[in-house]
């Protein structure tokens, strides 16, 4: 299994890619032992780190780009502002204040952590989704918790989906699978529910909010 | 003008209340006050002996805990306890940051790096979310094993990063109805 590697990084963008290699190599940045892992140094510049595929990455940055490319381990980043982007990943937690989180696919569990910014989430086993405003939108997913203050809220569900959304203002939008019959508590306490789906029970759609919108539809 | 010289070792919790600018600006001043006399009523309830609540800064708590081991089980009984806490209609949703420190102290207040540290790591917690530094990890090793690190962070107003780590799966985070 590949040595955990953890990049430090003040400014700047920060690349990380997963390729076929057995070494780590850095461009722009140092590389030391630390205690639980190598760890790649970087200043106020572009940083490029070469990992072996199944890497578990941890990136702190205090803002700017960071990017993650190929199929890596566990990846966690967090980033007081700028982009984060991660391509595949094996689990993820990312956390910025005012940036951009985007997620292609994850296979296990996806934390992700936005003030006020947007994440946007392909595909994931399971994701956990946490916003005071901004917008959210997340593609094919089985398991989902999402909580929000103010945020728009998107979300594509699997043919048994077990989503718990809760808001207190801002509008929610799930899409289920035509043909799926997901058992649904939708509850609004000042604001309009619109549900388009047969109920049944393949699977459970939650969805709360106090002052907001929650519409189900057909796919 | 002297300083004081007095430090105090000890454990720095902040406890805010998620989206409290959003909550007040949509459901208004009333709503807000008994949201935040709600959340400092269920802190104080259950502050170990040796701890206290230092001071109120606006929707946030400055908690201090003289032993490093109480304070993660206090702030996790916080959290179980706000689960179902709501004024009105709007629930209270709470976040946690924690750190180990020797803060100065001034009459009843604590002040210095540690509180700034504190205070800028709660900033970083989803709603629900329990974080530590790597500082009160140190001063309580075992509570290592119920931790997921997060790794260097770096926060507002301060130059090198500082390790954080969050709570494992141990805090409520939904419930059955807001």
């Amino acid at each position: 299994m590949p040595e955990r590697v953890t990049v430090v990084a003040r400014s700047g963008s920060v690349s990380v890619r997963a390729a076929a290699v057995q070494e780590v190599s850095a461009q722009g940045a140092s590389v030391s032992r630390g205690p639980s892992g190598l760890v790649v140094g970087g200043g106020s510049h572009a940083v490029h780190v070469v990992v072996p595929e199944g890497t578990d990455v941890v990136v702190g940055v205090a803002s700017g780009k960071v990017v993650c490319e190929g199929a890596l381990g566990a990846v966690t980043i967090t980033a007081r502002s700028g982009h984060v982007i991660v391509e595949q990943a094996a689990s993820v937690d990312a956390r910025t204040a005012s940036g951009r989180i985007d997620i292609g696919r994850c296979d296990g569990a996806c934390n992700t952590l936005t003030k006020s910014g947007v994440i946007k989430i392909g595909s994931a086993a399971a994701v956990d989704v946490s916003a005071i405003s901004g917008r959210v939108t997340i593609g094919a997913v089985a398991h989902a918790r999402v909580k929000c203050v103010s945020s728009v809220v998107k979300l594509t569900t699997g043919p048994r989906p077990d989503v718990r959304v809760r808001t207190i203002s801002g509008a929610v939008e799930i899409a289920v699978p035509r043909g799926a019959r997901p058992r649904t508590n939708l509850r609004a306490k000042v604001g309009r529910i619109r549900c388009d789906c047969e109920v049944g029970d393949d699977g459970l759609v939650d969805v709360e909010t106090v002052s907001g919108r929650i519409s189900v539809v057909c796919d | 003008m002297t300083a004081s010289t007095t430090t105090l070792s000890g454990a720095i919790a902040f406890c805010d209340i998620v989206g409290f600018t959003e909550l007040t600006a949509d459901h208004g001043d009333e709503v807000a006050l008994a949201l935040v006399e709600q959340h400092e009523s269920l802190t104080r309830a259950l502050l170990p002996d040796g701890a206290r609540i230092v001071k109120q800064l606006g929707d946030g708590l400055l908690l201090y805990f003289g032993e490093a081991d109480g304070a993660v089980d206090a702030l996790v009984r916080l959290h179980t306890d706000t689960r179902s806490a709501a004024v009105g209609d709007v629930p209270l949703w709470i976040r946690t940051g924690l750190h180990w420190g020797s803060p100065r102290v001034r009459g009843d207040d604590l002040i210095g790096h540690d509180v700034n540290l504190a205070s800028r790591v709660v900033a970083l917690a989803a709603p629900g979310e329990l974080l530590v530094t790597d500082a009160y990890v140190g001063a309580c090793p075992a509570v290592r094993d119920r931790l997921v690190e997060l790794g260097p962070v770096f926060v507002k107003g301060v130059s090198d990063p500082i390790g954080v780590w969050r709570l494992r799966d141990e805090l409520p985070q939904f419930d059955d109805g807001i």
